[in-house]
């Protein structure tokens, strides 16, 4: 279940000349904003990750001998600043619930699809997701964010440190305590 | 057994994290067999295999509803090209670090070596042709006084041009046609303390009160120190260099030769905000978190034409040159130097417009495409700017409105 060895000894450009930032770039930028908007759900603050990450990818590129590294490097750092960024904001969020005796504003973003009614609607159910990934374990968090973005075993291996074989195990548990606590929340809420 | 394994079965069950991986097509085809023969042998195993896929379908339904919609994810070329600009920032930041004289002598060169061919280079067109416009173009002063100019800038407009246009254009090099002294060079100080920059400054310091949504509250302070420079004329040194570029009809007008133009710029400054910014004693990473957002203040440079050439007779010879860039050519011939306007040159994508904002006329620049904005006014001889990632002019004119 490891990473195969074509994968493995797949030859790269080398990353330092602008052109091959150029590809890397064009590559990855989709998956990368999209992975950090999962954490932040603001297309602002996704942007400024990952405009981040690739600044890091730049100055200090990772000594990535295949695409899976490289994939695996790029959407580590994206996870770890997206993660960051998502507790913090949920900090922020207890503090001013507690401030404003419970009440929330729905955060603003775009609306271009949706009815305004439609819109809270969505955010609100975003938000929800989101404050309940933020409870789990860091790791846990990580290792669903990365398969919810389509990793393979393979990538998720190497952007966590874990073996492959492990990850199917430490998903499972992942999974499973999300939806644990997903239903928890839910009905509390409910109640 | 353990906590993966279905409660009340015996240790030959397969756990969890085997059935997540033979959902997911991660195991071996010996391991994907075995499995599967597991399966179609042991009815409480394939009923947890089926409880586990509906649980886990569920998870990630869920976390369906945390994806961007497909017209939320910018465009990656845009995306590209503010990460260019960011870059080009940081270059020119580390370039200032470590080489000698600091950027202001690069700027000298102005044109020379501009690439245009990036979008978000905008930014590092209009700051370096803002700097140069301000170094060596002269204002009414020079008009009353042929001899005897004294810088200061009255106004900016500005001025459509074609980046194309910048290009291939000979002899905007100041170097070419006399000699450029700078003593004690040119450079800034990063990362200065607040107290230090207060003290440096020979104007008081003004800081925004308002910032736009997004930006950090965190500052870092690079002081722009002091320098005086001069640029005198040799007529056999531009002579050689038109000669050698093609251009030797054009005719030197006596007085040139030798005539010396001093700058005198006094000490100014430059913050960068952030979430985080780095102290003095961390290294030099400047400021990350949130939206970029720069602020300046710098006194408008005094220029002083001294020995028998004034200002004018400097800018009609760049003008006589006729390879000088079509660019250059028509940000020369929008000097007023009746009025002291002082040409900003803008960009097809970007869109410039005059505002008032501390009682006089500034010029507010935005490009939507990559969200960048910058207002740039000058008042009491400070010329003073905010830029940064955003193109609402409201907000921009807010934080201008703001300082104080």
């Amino acid at each position: 279940m490891g990473m195969s060895s074509e994968t493995r000894n797949k030859p790269l450009v080398n990353p330092t000349g602008e052109e091959a930032f150029e590809a890397v770039f064009t590559r990855y930028y989709p998956l990368v904003y999209q992975l950090a908007y999962h954490c932040t759900g603001q297309r602002d603050e996704a942007d400024d990750i990952a405009q981040e990450v690739f600044l890091r990818f730049y100055y200090t590129p990772p000594h990535a001998t295949s695409e899976v590294e490289r994939r695996a490097w790029l959407c580590r750092v994206t996870t770890n600043l997206g993660l960051n960024a998502l507790r913090s904001r949920q900090r922020r969020i207890y503090h001013e619930e507690k401030a404003s005796d419970g009440v929330q504003t729905p955060t603003s973003e775009d609306a271009a699809q949706l009815n305004p009614e439609q819109h809270v609607i969505a955010n609100e159910q975003a938000a929800f997701i989101r404050s309940v990934l933020a409870e789990l374990p860091e790791r846990q968090q990580t290792y669903i964010l990365l398969r919810s973005i389509g990793l393979s075993y393979a990538e998720i291996a190497q952007a966590t440190g874990v073996a492959p074989a492990s990850v199917g195990s430490l998903l499972a548990r992942a999974e499973r305590e999300f939806r644990r606590r997903y239903h928890e929340r839910a009905t509390a809420t409910k109640v | 057994m353990n906590e993966l394994q279905p409660q009340k079965y015996n240790d030959s069950c397969l756990d969890r994290g085997l059935l997540v991986s033979l959902r997911d097509g991660e195991l071996t085809p010996e391991e994907t067999e075995k499995t599967l023969a597991h399966l179609a042998l042991c009815p409480d195993c394939a009923a947890d295999a089926r409880g586990m896929q509906t649980a886990s379908q569920e998870v990630y339904d869920l976390l369906t509803v945390l994806r961007p919609s497909p017209h939320e994810i910018p465009d990656t070329k845009l995306a590209l090209s503010a990460l260019q600009v960011r870059l080009e920032v940081q270059n020119r930041r580390e370039e200032s670090r470590t080489t000698v004289p600091s950027p202001v002598l690069s700027k000298i060169r102005f044109f020379q070596a501009r690439k245009l061919q990036h979008p978000g280079r905008w930014w590092i067109a209009v700051a370096a042709a803002a700097l140069v416009a301000l170094l060596v173009l002269p204002n009414a002063g020079a008009l009353a006084n042929q001899f005897l100019a004294l810088f200061s800038v009255q106004q900016f407009q500005p001025v459509s041009i074609d980046p194309q246009s910048f290009r291939g254009g000979i002899g905007e090099d100041l170097q070419s046609f006399g000699d450029v002294s700078i003593p004690g060079g040119l450079n800034d100080t990063q990362q200065a303390t607040q107290a230090q920059v207060e003290q440096s400054l020979n104007f008081k310091l003004l800081l925004p009160g308002h910032l736009p949504p997004g930006v950090g509250h965190a500052m870092q302070f690079t002081l722009i120190n002091s320098a005086n420079g001069s640029f005198t004329f040799n007529a056999a040194k531009a002579r050689a260099y038109l000669a050698q570029t093609g251009q030797s009809s054009v005719s030197i007008p006596s007085q040139l030769d030798g005539a010396t133009y001093t700058i005198t710029l006094a000490a100014g400054v430059i913050i960068n905000y952030g979430n985080k910014c780095q102290q003095q004693d961390q290294g030099n990473q400047g400021c990350s978190g949130g939206k970029p957002f720069y602020i300046g203040e710098i006194p408008s440079p005094v220029i002083q034409a001294t020995g028998k050439a004034s200002l004018k007779d400097l800018l009609d010879f760049a003008l006589s040159l006729p390879k000088l860039s079509p660019g250059v050519r028509l940000l020369l011939q929008d000097v007023n130097l009746n009025s002291g306007v002082v040409p900003l040159p803008i960009p097809p994508q970007i869109q410039a417009q005059q505002v008032t904002t501390h009682g006089v006329q500034g010029v507010l620049m935005t490009d939507s495409s990559l969200s960048l904005g910058a207002l740039i006014w000058q008042t009491h001889g400070i010329i003073y700017g905010v830029a940064g990632a955003t193109s609402d002019s409201a907000q921009l004119l807010a934080s201008a409105n703001s300082f104080q």
